[in-house]
């Protein structure tokens, strides 16, 4: 939708600096193309939360719908339930105070919150508003299980803090192999198991790279590196050669040659090594097919008990022959390689998400690093396990805003080039002017519009959204007086009667207080909650 | 809350304590009875106060009649506490053959009129002690965590050399010097305690106020008063003060829970070691009884028929397990109560 | 700025609401020492504020932007002197005429300001009796150099509102004892009166007299920014510094707080140092925008010429950064590349030119001064490089005055007195 200059460089002349005002306006689809297929139906999620003071009802009946490769924005002001809607979904909530009690989310045909009636029982209690909710633990905990499992590699989740967001005792590259490992480990070792840094054309290519370093060229370099890759038959081999030949670039080819040397040597697996992967293949085996199973009972509303014992019981057996591998200096020799992988799949990872220098900032720890660059580290660990959808809980708030450009054009290309649907959280219009595709406004825990982002910047339709929208300062348009919405966001333990807006909405009627306006179809994708509006009903 | 009921209830028996008469200077009469059974309206010592119900040991039981000073009868128990017309009902005592001050006449200690003057000397003194412990942490806790810099090093070096030092050995060193040198006497060993106790205890205070006081002085509102031109002393006095000094309620509160636990140990072993004269405190009382009960457990070997008199060492250290439990009770509400964000 | 370029302002200035200067901050610094190594020794400095200058004036709002670690909340406290400075003077109600002479003292002493120089003896006569001169007037006006009970008392006309509203307010005091608190520190007058004015306050943030007796955790966050800034007015002030005050409220609230700052703006003829980050905003408030990166200023001008015309590249980028809430909008967008680099090790020379798009050589060894490229717009690039004046009133010997050359054995590289932020004006005869 915009292009961008990333470098350093007097080529911009700047005699006339580039406009602030619009230059073109443009009409047509949006630039993601069509939309694919929902993989993300949300359906009149509830969710309260169980308080001293009394029942906070959060959100009350939010749906909406996530199309592959789309970006939908779920804007609101603080305290209208945005976050919550997110960690509804991914069943985060915590879940002491919080309960979410009803709703349907279809993921993948699989329903997350399948057996969320069968966990907890409500008891009103004697006195005024207060509700004891008794648990089931036992459900929760093996609901938990289930949805677990798609956390990560289906869904994976940004939050708001980069600098709090990360263990500080681990290094950066031990958090994203662990989060590879996690969800493609079984391909790491196959991709180790399948290497063959004996074969006859690893040799050549060695030396071919050796050249290219001598020659200076980095892109002859990147090349040869990368055919050094497909000779060993394992791709992040090549990765290794491309940092390992730049680092040795002063010292000359016959270095080169030799830490190649060395580094292919350790792909010659010994015993005890190969020995060490089976049986984590078997485990991650084992892993793979319980997160199977749960989507299985998700999908068809059963538990699987016999399947999961046994599956327990492999896991069980296969843990038993891994013991001898516990023991900590066995253990490091064996699992180097595998280390290594993912170590090496990680600076890769990093790379996808435009760092400088991903091996030095991998080798570093997250107090080390930008908020920026920590944000960015996220997003690589998110998509590392290739998700399906990808929820940001508002990813730029804490940055600056030049930092927050980078981000954003970021998402933008990760967006094309990847085609994850995104779950942008985010309180900024701006932001999401910016990144989506559909956006969905929410007020006191229910959507009170959704639209595509162009119907809904040009012609908004609910009272709150026109209000908000006159009320943002905006840089192209100076003289415009700022409008401001009377009144202020309801305590949600007493909320408003009827349409949560009423009391401060301009164009209130009588039977605005009485009953939740329905969800009606205003043109195309164009969807409202509010009496003034007539069209056919629908439920996104 | 129940910690609050059994605190009006110490508070009650310290008052009662401040009024009861008994004083450990007075002579006292006793009055010997026959038995261990309550006396009876029979009997004369009836509705005397200081019975004393008798069980020689091997010796012939004396006649009912009042006593001056039963020494001819040394390892003894159960006088007996006259609640009016409901009869008496025993309580231990103890006595000893010798004291400082009349090295030939025993004395008499009613344990039950030991426990109550006792309630004033523990909870009193942990107050005592409490209270200026606190008072001296908090001003200079404020200082040193308001002002940083070297009044900070400086305060902070003085904890540090206040800390190394073992809180029991200092009071125990402090009672021994005091003795030894002979200047004091029996109520200035109680103010031996509580001042070398003080010197122990305020450095935790001054520390948990110098870090609540670091925590207030970022806060912007602190910040505002300054950009009004208030002084260092006003900011002191208003802000960083009342907002530090929510901990250091808890923590009193704590420690006055514990304080007459640590009184008591330490008079404990100072009564093994200076037995004379005896401090009317919950530790003495426990300890006295414990030593009594071993000299019976020694007499009761011999093959006589005894009687143990667990009271003795019960209803002191039920004195101070309750005392302890129902601070702590107490100390728990207060830190909800107080805690200004947590109930919002 | 000095009186000739208030001549050089363009007619918006003659609105009546803006009046003569105020508050001129000249040449401020402030560094914070790091503390390493075993001894806990001095090994280096955190340049929060290296070399700041602009004036403010009566009535009028200037808006303070950049990115976190600018420095720019520093600058703030330093204007309300919350903070001494390390080295530099803030003038209070300063005569044009003596504006006047601090400009031409700078001018012969150069863009090297701090008294252990003139001491240092390698002065030329002229340029010792300009430093005297400065610090005579230093003396009377800056604010720096007033005594305790001087101080007391100015500091009523000088006020802040922070930007956190949650930690601004003292959770166990009553909203009106709040209030009330400047009054108290300053002993104005008695209870009764003080509560009287209290009300008079609550009333005009546009609160009401029972929300006297609650206490802060009641009020929403827009609510007790207006608590605040009705604490910041109790003393009658002629300036307020406003740190970044809708930063933590919602979009609706921040437009009832920013209408009701303008309106206070305009009943007590305030004058606002508007510090933030969002540039819309600033756009919709101030009458000028000072723009600093890492410590600098680069770009200084009225707000209508900042947003059509700015001139220099971090602007540009920072401009073109804001996400505008348009999804019609197409525009050709500068991504900067890399991080803000540290205030403890800023770079050599031009401290944006790690970043800068439209860098040359000569940006990484010499620190572009702020030079006033069109009237009344300053900008610190080399991309405009001042005409060589002749150095003003002779004699100044190996000290160029700060016309953007520097001699070749100086690098640029930070001293205690680097040079920038010296206000050369075009001489217009």
């Amino acid at each position: 939708m915009s292009g961008s200059v990333a470098v350093s460089g007097p080529s911009t002349s700047f005699e006339a600096p580039p406009p602030v005002t619009p230059a073109v306006r443009t009409a047509g689809p949006t630039a993601a193309g069509q939309p694919g297929p929902v993989i993300l139906d949300v359906r009149n999620l509830v969710t309260y939360f169980y308080t001293y003071d009394g029942v906070v009802r959060a959100l009350e009946g939010v749906s909406f719908k996530l199309r592959r490769g789309e970006t939908l924005g779920l804007v609101g002001e603080t305290g209208c339930g945005k976050s919550v809607t997110m960690f509804s979904i991914t069943r985060l909530v915590p879940d002491p105070p919080g309960r979410v009690v009803s709703g349907k989310v279809l993921y993948r045909g699989a329903d997350l919150l399948w057996g969320l009636d069968q966990e907890a029982r409500f008891v009103p209690a004697r006195k005024g508003n207060r509700v004891k909710v008794k648990r089931s633990f036992r459900k929760v905990k093996a609901a938990q299980a289930r949805v677990g499992s798609i956390r990560g590699g289906g869904i994976a989740l940004i939050f708001q803090e980069p600098t709090q967001a990360m263990n500080p005792i681990f290094s950066v590259s031990d958090q994203v192999s662990e989060v590879i490992l996690e969800h493609k480990g079984i391909e790491s070792i196959d991709g180790i198991l399948a290497a063959t840094p004996d074969g006859p054309a690893v040799q050549p290519a060695i030396e071919k790279l050796a050249r290219a370093v001598e020659a200076g060229d980095d892109a002859q370099v990147r090349a040869a590196a990368k055919e050094l890759g497909d000779a060993v038959n394992l791709p992040s081999f090549g990765t290794q050669a491309y940092y390992l030949a730049r680092q040795a670039r002063s010292s000359g080819s016959a270095t080169v040659a030799r830490d190649l040397h060395k580094a292919s040597s350790r792909l010659r697996l010994s015993g005890s090594q190969r020995r060490y992967l089976h049986s984590e293949r078997v485990l991650m085996q084992v892993a793979r097919e319980s997160r199977a199973v749960y989507v299985s009972e998700m999908r068809h509303g059963e538990l699987e008990r016999a399947h999961h014992r046994a599956l327990g019981r492999q896991r069980a057996r296969a843990r038993l022959r891994g013991i001898p591998y516990r023991i900590p200096f066995i253990k490091r020799r064996a699992s180097k390689p595998l280390r290594e992988e993912a170590a090496w799949k990680s600076i890769r990872a990093l790379e996808g998400v435009q760092i400088a220098d991903p091996v030095q900032v991998s080798r570093g720890y997250p107090h080390e690093l930008s908020g920026g660059m920590l944000q960015r580290v996220m997003i690589a660990m998110a998509l590392a396990c290739e998700p399906e959808i990808l929820m940001a809980d508002e990813p730029t708030t804490a940055l600056d805003v030049t930092i927050q450009a980078q981000i954003l054009e970021l998402m933008k290309d990760m967006r094309s080039r990847i085609g994850t649907g995104i779950l942008l959280v985010t309180h900024d219009l701006a932001v999401v002017a910016e990144v989506a595709d559909r956006v969905a406004v929410m007020y006191a825990g229910q959507i009170v519009e959704i639209a595509n982002v162009r119907d809904l910047y040009g012609h908004p339709l609910h009272p709150y959204t026109q209000g908000l929208l006159s009320s943002i300062p905006r840089l192209d348009q100076p003289s415009k007086t700022l409008t401001t919405i009377p009144g202020s966001v309801p305590n949600l333990i007493y909320p408003p009667t009827g349409c949560r807006f009423h009391p401060r909405c301009p164009y209130a009627m009588p039977i605005c207080k009485e009953s939740r306006p329905p969800n009606t179809l205003e043109g195309e994708g164009h969807q409202v909650a509010c009496f003034l509006y007539h069209g056919p009903p629908t439920t996104e | 809350m129940i910690g609050l009921v059994v605190l009006l209830l110490f508070a009650a028996a310290f008052v009662y304590g401040v009024t009861y008469p008994a004083s450990t200077s007075d002579p006292v009469q006793y009055c010997a009875s026959n038995g261990p059974e309550p006396v009876g309206p029979g009997n004369p010592c009836y509705l005397n106060p200081n019975t004393v119900c008798t069980y020689p040991q091997g010796t012939v039981s004396p006649a009912p009649g009042c006593y001056q000073t039963p020494s001819q009868y040394p390892n003894f128990i159960a006088p007996t506490f006259t609640l009016g017309a409901a009869g008496s009902f025993p309580m231990g005592s103890l006595v000893y053959p010798q004291s400082d001050l009349n090295p030939n006449a025993p004395f008499f200690y009613d344990t039950y009129s030991m426990l109550v003057k006792g309630t004033v000397n523990s909870i009193g003194i942990s107050v005592i002690i409490v209270a200026t412990g606190a008072s001296i942490g908090l001003l200079l806790g404020a200082l040193s965590g308001y002002f940083g810099g070297w009044i900070d090093e400086v305060v902070m070096r003085v904890t540090d050399v206040f800390l190394s030092v073992p809180g029991i050995l200092l009071v125990i060193g402090v009672i021994i010097v005091g003795k030894s040198a002979g200047f004091v006497d029996f109520n200035t060993t109680l103010a031996l305690i509580a001042v070398a106790f003080i010197i122990v205890w305020w450095p935790f205070y001054a520390r948990i106020v110098r870090s609540q006081a670091l925590v207030v002085r970022e806060q912007r509102y602190v910040e505002a008063a300054r950009a009004s031109g208030a002084s260092h002393g006003r900011i002191l006095r208003k802000h960083i003060i009342p907002n530090s000094v929510y901990p250091v309620f808890v923590q009193m509160s704590l420690d006055v829970g514990s304080i007459p636990l640590l009184l008591a140990a330490i008079v404990f072993i100072g009564f093994v070691l200076f037995p004379f004269p005896l401090i009317p405190e919950w530790g003495s009382v426990a300890a006295a009884g414990a030593s009594l009960l071993t000299a019976i457990f020694l007499n009761c070997s011999a093959g006589a028929a005894c009687v143990i008199p667990w009271w003795q060492i019960l209803f002191p250290a039920l004195a101070i397990f309750f005392f302890a439990i129902s601070v702590n009770f107490f100390a728990d509400g207060l830190r909800d109560a107080l805690d200004p964000r947590l109930r919002r | 700025m000095s009186g000739e370029t208030m001549r050089s302002i363009p007619s918006r200035f003659t609105d009546s609401h803006i009046g003569p200067v105020l508050l001129t901050a000249r040449n401020l610094r402030k560094f914070f020492p790091i503390r390493g190594g075993l001894l806990s020794s001095h090994i280096g400095d955190v340049r929060a504020v290296d070399g700041v200058s602009f004036a403010i004036h009566e009535g009028e709002t200037v808006g303070l932007v950049g990115e976190s670690g600018c420095g720019k909340t520093t600058v703030g406290r330093l204007l309300l002197r919350l903070i001494e400075p390390t080295s530099g003077h803030t003038f209070y109600h300063a005569p044009p005429e003596v504006l006047e002479r601090v400009e031409q003292s700078y001018r012969e002493i150069g863009p090297y300001a701090t008294k252990e120089d003139g001491e240092s003896g390698s002065w030329s006569p002229k340029a010792q009796a300009a430093l005297k001169e400065l610090d005579e007037i230093a003396d009377q006006y800056s604010i720096y150099r007033k005594n305790h009970r001087a101080m007391k008392s100015l500091r009523g006309k000088l006020q802040i509102v922070f930007q956190d509203p949650f930690s601004s307010l003292e959770p166990r005091m009553m909203v009106r004892e709040v209030i009330a608190e400047p009054l108290e520190i300053q002993k104005v007058g008695s209870h009764n009166e003080q509560m009287a004015r209290v009300n008079e306050l609550l009333g005009e943030v546009g609160l009401s007299p029972e929300h006297a007796y609650r206490f802060p955790h009641e009020f929403s966050g827009g609510q007790r920014q207006r608590i605040c800034i009705a604490r910041a007015l109790a003393l009658r002030p002629e300036f307020i510094v406003l740190d970044e005050p809708t930063s933590a409220l919602d979009v609706s609230v921040q437009a009832q707080v920013l209408n009701i700052l303008e309106v206070l703006q305009r009943e007590h003829q305030l004058s606002y140092l508007f510090i933030s980050h969002h540039l819309s905003v600033i756009r919709a408030v101030s009458d000028r925008v000072v723009v600093m990166y890492l410590g600098r200023v680069v770009e200084h001008t009225e707000t209508d010429e900042l947003f059509s015309r700015p001139l220099h590249p971090y602007t540009q980028a920072l401009l073109s950064a804001i996400p505008i809430p348009d999804p019609f909008l197409h525009r050709e967008r500068i991504i900067l590349s890399g991080d803000v680099p540290s205030p403890a090790y800023p770079p050599s020379g031009c401290h944006f030119h790690t970043r800068c798009p439209a860098v040359m050589p000569v940006c990484s060894r010499v620190d572009p001064p702020l030079t006033e490229v069109r009237p009344g717009h300053w900008v610190a690039c080399h991309l405009y490089p001042p005409p060589s004046t002749s150095p003003a009133s002779g004699g100044a010997e190996s000290l160029a005055s700060g016309e953007g050359t520097l001699p070749p054995s100086v690098e640029g590289e930070p001293m205690s007195s680097s040079p920038s932020g010296a206000l050369t004006t075009t001489s217009t005869p």
